[in-house]
């Protein structure tokens, strides 16, 4: 009796993996479909692979655009959360300053606030300053939640630096701002990385924002895609490679860092 | 003469013994606090972490107070895009009694708290079991990122993919019912009854990993010492669990559920490519009716001041998250 439990256990890790793999793989498979195969029932799950979908998604359409404007936009706000959140986070790590608590409940508040609140000011006003549709906005508007995140997240990772090392430093005559960049820095490296990584899936897989601030100039992909379901149904070949395109970059780097995720998804809290 | 400045001087140094006397606590009080830390702030120190802690402070407030106050601002006036004829004027409270007295709103709250509950009572009972399953046999990379995925796709695209599963004519669930003989195989978005559990499910599909992650870091981070007291003791496994495993993971437990609770209580893109509010409201959430009240009816105050109210809800989780958060740092 005893040795059925392993071939239990097993077999429930197995299926686990793959309900939790299905709904993309099936979309993948999808992708690769022919029109016919994919609207012949019963499903199929033995086909002669198709190309032709990846091939329109590039030519036809314009997502062409819409890759390189969220690629675009991504980039710009990574970066500039990490630039801005950075010094912040050592700030609030290392100096004692007054109303701390404060500012901390605060940041968090920003990270976990609701964009729909967000979204309607934002609007209002860039569509007085005629600046809707355009790259800027939605860069500067994703770090209504980029930039917490990385304050808060390379906080306990800077917390985490020892602090005789800066002791040290400060006797041997280093100035605060060298310490910062020659000590704190290179100690927190593994958090940069896992926050770049994190902000660039989170923004890049933003529906809301951008859905409501641009439409053809700026737009980036995944209100493009939606607009595939709504308007045309049963494109679902290219919706199917779209879908696989827009998650590959994503999973290509969750892989070298999965790591550190579980600390970054859940604010520190839980050091996986 | 030298009577009038020696009592001047008396009267100077007297103000001076004053402001020295009433600032010296404070001072000492300051001193304490921040070398409490290791660190002693002298003026040009405190001049440095501010510098460093200024733009993101200018940053946050554009872009997180700044939306607030509009919304405040917005939900005391009776701006409407759709009716730019009529002249701006300010109404107080009006959009909130407004809101309250809806039927609609009520609704879409209803909605959105039976989304919520169920989905992260779903998604934590599911996770505690494949954690418990997984402990100590997720080691690959490979397997931890399988686990990973649905939590890092985009919203829109599981939407998307479960929308073609869902599908009533092609999708491989409707068809594998059909086959079976459950609910006559009809499509689960189609049905308002059915609906708002088709959507949790996806919910459920998207985020369980996320509380098994957490979870199973949590299980593997748990001290060795009380479990082999107990075995020592011959505890049964369920005495285990129950009196070891779960208080030690209650920090955790608390974290995941906290912040799953107000991710779920902003739902909007999987509703919106799945349902778009659903077959008759029926999975019409909060963030999906303040959105429609706002951009498609162009009602902004009325969408201004329910989300006002969503904040508000999220604010106080977030007093608590933080609570919970900064317990776990003290004794983890």
């Amino acid at each position: 009796m005893k040795k059925i439990i392993p071939i239990l256990i097993y077999s429930f890790i197995t299926v686990v993996l793959f309900i939790f793999v299905f709904p993309y793989a099936w979309m993948i498979l999808t992708s690769f479909k022919t029109r016919l195969d994919i609207f012949t029932v019963p499903p199929k799950f033995i086909f002669t692979p198709y190309l032709q979908h990846y091939v329109d998604v590039f030519t036809k359409g314009r997502f062409l655009r819409n890759f390189l404007n969220s690629a675009i936009v991504v980039t710009c706000t990574t970066f500039l959360s990490v630039a801005v959140g950075t010094p912040a986070a050592y700030s609030l790590a290392r100096f004692e300053l007054l109303g701390k608590k404060h500012i901390s409940i605060w940041i968090l508040s920003i990270r976990m606030m609701p964009p729909i609140v967000a979204v309607i000011p934002f609007f209002l006003i860039a569509a007085k300053l005629r600046v809707l549709d355009t790259h800027g906005l939605l860069i500067l508007v994703y770090m209504t939640f980029n930039l917490p995140f990385v304050i808060w997240i390379l906080r306990s990772f800077f917390e985490d630096v020892p602090l005789e090392l800066e002791q040290a430093a400060i006797l041997d005559g280093y100035s605060r701002w060298s310490i910062f960049t020659k000590i704190a820095l290179p100690l927190v490296k593994p958090g940069l990385v896992s926050v770049t990584i994190l902000c660039i899936i989170f923004s890049w897989n933003e529906f809301l924002f951008a859905n409501v601030l641009t439409k053809e100039v700026a737009q980036t992909l995944p209100p493009a895609i939606s607009v595939l379901v709504t308007t045309r149904t049963l494109q679902w070949g290219r919706v199917g490679a779209l879908a696989t395109l827009v998650v590959l970059p994503i999973v290509i780097f969750t892989y070298f860092i999965q790591r550190h995720m579980v600390r970054g998804l859940t604010l520190g809290a839980v050091k996986g | 003469m030298g009577k009038s400045n020696a009592v001047d001087k008396a009267k100077v140094s007297a103000v001076e013994v004053e402001r020295v006397s009433v600032l010296f606590p404070l001072r000492i009080w300051v001193k304490e606090k921040t070398e409490k830390f290791g660190f002693v702030i002298s003026k040009t120190e405190r001049r440095f972490a501010l510098a460093l802690l200024l733009p993101a402070i200018v940053v946050l407030a554009v872009v997180g107070v700044f939306p607030a106050i509009y919304c405040g601002w917005l939900s005391a006036t009776n701006i409407n895009l759709a009716r730019a004829t009529t002249s701006f004027k300010y109404i107080g409270f009006h959009n909130w009694e407004e809101l309250l007295h809806s039927p609609y709103f009520w609704n879409s709250f209803g909605i959105t708290m039976l989304f919520m509950v169920v989905a992260v009572c779903v998604e934590f009972a599911l996770g505690l079991a494949i954690a418990l399953v997984f402990t100590g046999k997720l080691r690959s990379k490979f397997l931890r990122t399988i686990m990973l995925i649905p939590m890092i796709m985009a919203p829109v695209v599981v939407g998307l993919g479960f929308y073609y599963i869902y599908d009533g004519f092609f999708g491989i669930i409707p068809w594998a019912f059909r086959k079976v003989g459950l609910l006559g195989g009809v499509a689960p978005l189609g049905k308002a009854s059915i609906a708002l559990w088709a959507v949790i499910a996806v919910d459920v599909w998207q985020w369980t990993p996320f509380m098994v992650l957490i979870l199973l870091a949590g299980l593997e981070s748990l001290p060795v010492a009380p479990y082999e007291a107990a075995q020592v003791d011959n505890a049964s496994r369920w005495r285990v669990f129950t009196k070891i495993t779960l208080p030690m993971l209650k920090p955790v437990i608390l974290i995941a559920i906290l912040l799953r609770v107000i991710d779920a209580f902003k739902v909007f893109d999987k509703i919106y490519v799945l349902t778009a509010g659903g077959p008759s409201s029926a999975t019409e959430v909060l963030s999906m009716w303040t959105y429609r009240k706002s951009f498609l009816l162009f009602n902004v105050s009325l969408g201004a001041t329910s989300s006002l109210m969503m904040l508000y809800v999220v604010l106080l989780i977030c007093v608590l998250l933080y609570t919970v958060l900064t317990m776990e740092k003290r004794t983890g």
